[in-house]
């Protein structure tokens, strides 16, 4: 007898390298990344993706990121604000904010800062205006390193309910190439951290 | 004589060889595209303005405009159209004096950049005498105004104006002028209690 | 057969190949870059008067401006580094309503250009620059003509300056503007 157990199974692996590395560029390259692809799946390659978690911060908390950090202070009813409102008979949804430019230049951008959730009547997703809490003038340039304290509006509709508690989330960007510019830029706005703010009712009573 | 069997073995090694090579090649080609694309300057570099510097006192050329730096002032206050102004940090106010070249041209864009690098723009929380609309400049005629910037405290000592006709700068002039003073003064900025007045821009006799 | 004369064609049209592959794209550029200047100016015709947007246009009078007046009444005295001028343009009915918005331009001999109604003149009671009708009490005088109509406009240059032409601009009619001159 000739050989040992192993011979057979050492020419068959010998067949199937042949075999391998005769194969067109073609058939290997996609057999190749057919089995990463595979082995990939294993590790969890082919999961979905989980969205972004989103923190639940305490008013008078500092929630940090980029290109802000934003400390939530209040929220309020009002019927008067330094912008007048488009119906005379709505109101405005106020919301205090310490707002601290954190990236390398100054900003524009500051109604991208936070959104209200859930409440209903609002007439625009976006703040109708953000003003300084030190003059009322409005806040359309931050800079980096000023911390300011500013009051974001919403006009509700008159007809809406008023909530007792709102949710306001804090957005942040990310700075990287825009694909279509090749250049730097602050994008991919998205909600970051929220917090529950009970509604101060600051209405003068009718 | 050789044998059929010696002879498709040294085929088959010479096309491995082929291929070995054509992917080592195609491996080398990939390689060095990323290399060079890697050393080339990016968008922002590329499209980067062309900055003339100069110093204060001394005018600069901004292609379309002549700028230079007369004085810089620092406050806690600023007065202006009748309203007063605070900060939690410092107002810095550069008198700069500017001439419009071959035809009507306004300043756009003023910023100063700190130590730090990081970028200030002109404040939108007073209507600025002479940039941003404020002043739009005829050839030949000499005007000075005032340019308010509002800035951390510690980055007010050592900053550096930056001028330019267009608010968008890539690839366009802008003026350099640093603008430094130091700690001391400063502090005797925020130690004035009373506003400092940010005046029209005026003509230059 | 070296590999020079294998590919001398391919060679030969890689020159013309870069000029076809560039060329429509830095000609289109430059010309984008061109139209959006003025740069083709129209003068007047042997009537004296220009054609430009459908309307006709003439300068009647450049001069130094005489006494000017603030919205106080007071008297406006311009520094001695400056001048102030007021250029009278006639038009005819067409241009009321094809020449709406225009550019009112002060030419000087240097080829520099200064806008009407400049900062330095803020508080100057003058009428506001156009090219349609101003309110009566506007300076312009009147015409015998009553389907012309003669508009008043003011601008400053150095002292030195010498001004030689009006420009009448359109952004819509850019390179093109009329250029007036005389008066």
């Amino acid at each position: 007898m000739s050989g040992s157990e192993g011979e057979p199974s050492r020419g068959r692996a010998r067949k199937l390298a042949d075999r391998v590395l005769h194969l067109r560029a073609r058939h290997l390259v996609v057999g190749v990344g057919a089995l990463v692809l595979a082995v990939s799946g294993i590790f969890g390659g082919l999961a979905q993706m989980k969205g972004p978690r989103l923190y639940t911060v305490a008013a008078g908390a500092v929630h940090r990121g980029k290109p802000w950090d934003v400390a939530l202070t209040r929220a309020m009813v009002l019927d008067q604000a330094p912008l007048r409102l488009r119906n005379a008979r709505d109101r405005w949804i106020a919301v205090g904010a310490r707002v601290e430019i954190t990236a390398d230049e100054s900003r524009r951008d500051v109604a991208d800062v936070l959104q209200v959730v859930g409440v209903d009547g609002l007439l625009d997703k976006r703040p109708a205006d953000v003003y300084l809490l030190r003059d009322k003038a409005s806040a359309n340039l931050l800079h980096p390193d000023l911390g300011e304290d500013l009051i974001f509006l919403w006009e509700q509709a008159e007809t809406a309910a008023v909530p007792k508690t709102i949710e306001v989330q804090i957005f942040g960007k990310k700075q990287r190439i825009d694909t279509f510019s090749g250049r730097l830029d602050w994008m991919d706005k998205a909600p970051r951290a929220r917090a529950f703010l009970p509604l101060e009712d600051q209405r003068k009573p009718s | 004589m050789t044998e059929p069997g010696a002879e498709g073995a040294a085929r088959d090694a010479g096309a491995r060889r082929s291929r070995i090579g054509s992917t080592a090649l195609v491996v080398a080609a990939l390689a060095t595209g990323v290399a060079i694309t890697s050393q080339a300057p990016d968008t922002d570099a590329r499209q980067r303005p062309f900055v003339r510097v100069g110093v204060m006192g001394e005018p600069v050329d901004g292609r379309t405009f002549q700028g230079s730096v007369v004085a810089v002032r620092g406050a806690r206050r600023i007065a202006r159209s009748g309203k007063t102004r605070d900060t939690g940090g410092v107002w810095v106010i550069v008198r700069a004096r500017a001439v419009a070249r071959d035809k009507p041209t306004s300043i756009d864009h003023a910023s100063v950049r700190d130590a730090r690098g990081r970028t200030f723009l002109a404040t939108m929380r007073i209507n600025q005498p002479l940039v941003a609309g404020g002043y739009v400049m005829q050839p030949g005629i000499s005007v000075e105004g005032d340019i308010v910037f509002e800035v951390p405290q510690a980055s007010a000592a050592r900053l550096t104006l930056r001028l330019a006709d267009s608010s968008d700068v890539r690839m366009d002039a802008a003026i350099e002028i640093p603008i430094a003073s130091d700690g001391p003064t400063v502090d005797r900025w925020l130690a004035e209690p009373s506003a400092l007045p940010v005046e029209d821009a005026r003509v230059v006799e | 057969m070296s590999w020079w004369w294998r590919n001398r064609w391919g060679l030969a049209a890689l020159l013309p190949a870069l000029a076809v592959a560039l060329g429509p794209g830095v000609r289109d550029g430059y010309r984008h870059h061109r139209d959006a200047q003025a740069s083709a100016p129209i003068g007047a015709g042997a009537d004296g008067w220009v054609v430009f947007a459908g309307a006709h246009m003439r300068l009647a009078e450049l001069t130094p401006a005489g006494e000017l007046r603030d919205y106080r009444g007071r008297r406006y005295t311009p520094p001695g580094s400056l001048r102030v001028w007021r250029a009278e343009i006639v038009f005819d009915g067409a241009a009321r309503d094809r020449l709406a918005i225009c550019r009112l331009l002060l030419e000087d001999a240097e080829g520099r250009t200064f806008d009407a109604d400049p900062a330095e003149l803020r508080g100057v009671r003058i009428p506001l620059p156009g090219c349609g009708p101003q309110p009566s009490g506007a300076d312009a005088r009147p015409r015998a003509n009553p389907a012309e109509y003669a508009t008043m406009t003011y601008f400053v240059t150095p002292a030195s300056a010498r001004p030689v032409a009006v420009r009448v601009m359109l952004s819509s009619a850019l390179p093109s503007y009329a250029r007036l001159t005389g008066g």
